[in-house]
């Protein structure tokens, strides 16, 4: 295999070892491929089966480009309110001693567990037409505000998981020292607590945004009629209208968008950690 | 201004980490905590920085029940054992944290910054971040940015624990000319090093097990120490059972010239190198010498008190008896005192 050939020198016993552990990494690749690839590959071409017309046509729309707008717009406004939310209630449970903050902390896990879709269902009996708030919030949840504040209601806990372990790991005492020069609660935790976890800030952060970027069960639940986002475009031309090939153009841009942003954030990420070492 | 503790108790859970502490530090004058690892000094520092409130007691400073009043409002500067730097503010944002929340005006922060980081020599450290220096001078930037808000009250913990010996006695030194600085603030000073308490206190505290055992002026608690345990941790003192008859003492069946006998369950109390070999002294056995550069430390047994180990500190050069030899240890009267036995 590839590894005998290249490594012509290494030792036997070292090259059978070599040799065996690529083996191992068969499986998972063969998997990965057969799983995940196949199918993208199968949606790229699928998307150019009517040549550059069809993608012209799509990403020329005032449709897709609304979407786009939408999509991006509800994403950064969820993940901003997710940033705020999450360092408030993690610096509250970390900070602010008081009898319930394991549990609730455990609660926070728990959340991560749930569907999605839950939060747009409760939001549905809350401030539905026929819900407890409905007839006080008056067609709210037609607007892309449900949207984002359903969104920040679900991923709140993908923020504070990483900044809770973050903040568990400041030594008490530099707050302690920080208080007695005079610091107030506000100015500890912006000119002490939030630089120190700031990594875990960007860690939530951007998968919040990553997640927000490809949420689809929430916005379908809501179903709002201005909330059309690029998966919502996605299941609407492709299982609705059976445009197929529109369907994949919109669906190869999303795992673009996707794609890119994790690459800016991982590089990013990887900057930072590295200058910090 | 004064530091004053009243009866102050901290239980953590159950522990009880501070048990009944009273305690007045005037302004000017320092005081050092000392004790072993684990007898409450930390704990008593943070009772008066307010990072934990007490159970029971009162806290005033200048007079002000300050216990319900939180660290922010204290206006005490602390340096901790850990020195808790902000890792990620440089050497000079460090110092001027204190100012800055103080809202001091901007050409305020920069000179008082300047100055304190002049004072402990630092200057050139400015633009550093605390991962980037030594232990040694992140005790400094810890100590300047405590002297920054000019508080009237320093609390130190520890500050030259985690320094070795050569960088310990120099920070001894500038801790002195510190000293000297801000001569109206009152210092608390806890250490577990009884060479810095003399270095630098006007009064020690001796602490054991979560309470005070004993409070004097620095020269009286050395010279005449109130009880074993400080008589021993306080310069090591060689702790010996005595016979009171009448009015004679006698160790190991000598009598002792000089001393003076008193009531109770005493020990005679005498430091090492006031301990000397000569003629007409106390049979003992040489079991170890240590050579410790400019005097070598010796361990002996009486004859007829196998159990205690009396430790001699000799100068170095003279001639050593060999180990395992029979020597006489003569216990001069004026260096003896008798001690109450108590709890060792
Ligand atoms: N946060 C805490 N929770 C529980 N117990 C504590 C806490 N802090 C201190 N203790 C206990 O209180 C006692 C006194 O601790 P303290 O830190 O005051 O000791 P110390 O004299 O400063 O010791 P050292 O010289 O090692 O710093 C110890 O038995 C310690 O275990
Ligand atoms: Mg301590």
């Amino acid at each position: 295999m590839a590894v005998e050939a290249l490594n012509f020198q290494v030792a036997p016993s070292n090259k059978g070892r070599q040799s065996k552990r690529s083996l191992w990494l068969l499986p998972p690749i063969l998997l990965l491929a057969a799983l995940v690839v196949y199918p993208l590959v199968l949606v790229a071409t699928e998307s150019f089966t009517g040549g550059l017309a069809t993608w012209r046509e799509v990403v020329g729309s005032t449709e897709f480009r609304n979407a786009l707008i939408r999509t991006i717009q509800i994403s950064v406004t969820s993940t901003i309110g997710c940033l705020i939310v999450g360092t408030f209630l993690a610096a509250v449970i970390s900070f602010v001693p008081f009898p319930g903050a394991r549990i609730v902390s455990g609660v926070v896990d728990a959340m991560l567990s749930l569907p999605s879709f839950l939060v747009a269902l409760s939001f549905t009996f809350l401030y539905g037409t026929a819900g407890v708030l409905g007839s006080l919030a008056g067609g709210f949840l037609t607007t892309p505000w449900a949207v984002v504040l359903a969104e920040i209601t679900f991923y709140t806990p993908f923020v504070m998981r990483p900044l809770l372990g973050a903040m568990a790991r400041i030594p008490r005492v530099q707050l302690d020292v920080a208080a007695s020069l005079g610091g107030g609660p506000w100015r500890v935790l912006s000119k002490i607590v939030l630089p120190e976890v700031k990594p875990a800030l960007v860690a939530g952060g951007s998968l919040t945004l990553l997640l927000t970027l490809n949420e689809f069960g929430i916005v379908l639940f809501l179903g709002a009629r201005d909330t059309t986002t690029l998966p919502m475009l996605v299941h609407t031309k492709g299982i609705v209208m059976f445009d197929y090939p529109g369907a994949c153009v919109i669906a190869v841009v999303q795992i673009l968008l996707s794609i890119t942003l994790y690459a800016v954030l991982r590089s990013a990420l990887g900057g930072r950690r590295a200058r910090l070492d | 201004m004064t530091v004053q503790l009243e009866d102050v108790t901290v239980h953590f859970g159950r522990t009880c980490a501070l048990e009944g502490l009273n305690l007045t530090v005037a302004a000017g004058e320092t005081v050092a905590l000392l004790g072993p690892s684990g007898s409450g000094k930390s704990t008593a520092l943070k009772a008066v920085a307010g990072f934990v409130r007490p159970s029971r007691g009162r806290i005033r400073i200048a007079g002000v029940d300050v216990t319900d009043v939180p660290p922010a409002k204290r206006g005490i500067g602390v340096v901790v054992q850990q020195y808790a730097l902000f890792p990620h503010l440089r050497v000079a944002d460090n110092v001027a944290f204190g100012l800055r929340a103080a809202r001091r005006p901007k050409a305020e922060v920069t000179r008082r910054v300047a100055e304190m980081l002049d004072m402990v020599g630092m200057s050139t450290y400015a633009r550093r971040f605390p991962r980037e220096l030594s232990g040694g001078q992140q005790q400094r930037v810890a100590i300047a940015r405590a002297l920054a808000i000019r508080p009237p009250v320093l609390l130190l913990d520890d500050p030259l624990a985690a320094l070795d010996a050569q960088l310990r006695a120099d920070m001894l030194d500038e801790l002195q000319k510190l000293r000297r600085e801000v001569p109206d603030v009152a210092i608390v000073y806890v250490t577990h090093d009884q060479a810095e308490a003399l270095a630098l206190a006007d009064r020690i505290a001796v602490m054991r097990a979560a309470r005070l055992v004993d409070i004097a002026p620095s020269a009286d608690l050395y010279a005449a120490p109130p009880s074993a345990f400080t008589a021993s941790f306080l310069g090591g003192a060689n702790l010996l059972p005595v016979e009171v008859s009448a009015d004679e003492v006698r160790v190991a069946g000598h009598p002792l010239a000089g001393v003076r006998a008193k009531e109770g369950n005493n020990l005679l109390c005498i430091r090492p190198h006031a301990v000397r070999l000569g003629s007409g002294g106390l049979p003992a056995r040489l079991l170890a010498a240590q050579w410790r550069g400019a005097s070598s430390r010796l361990t002996c047994a009486i004859d007829g008190l196998p159990d205690v180990r009396v430790h001699i500190d000799v100068p170095a050069g003279g001639p050593l008896p060999e180990v395992g030899a029979q020597v006489s240890m003569v216990l001069p009267p004026e260096a003896c005192s008798l001690v109450p036995a108590g709890t060792r």
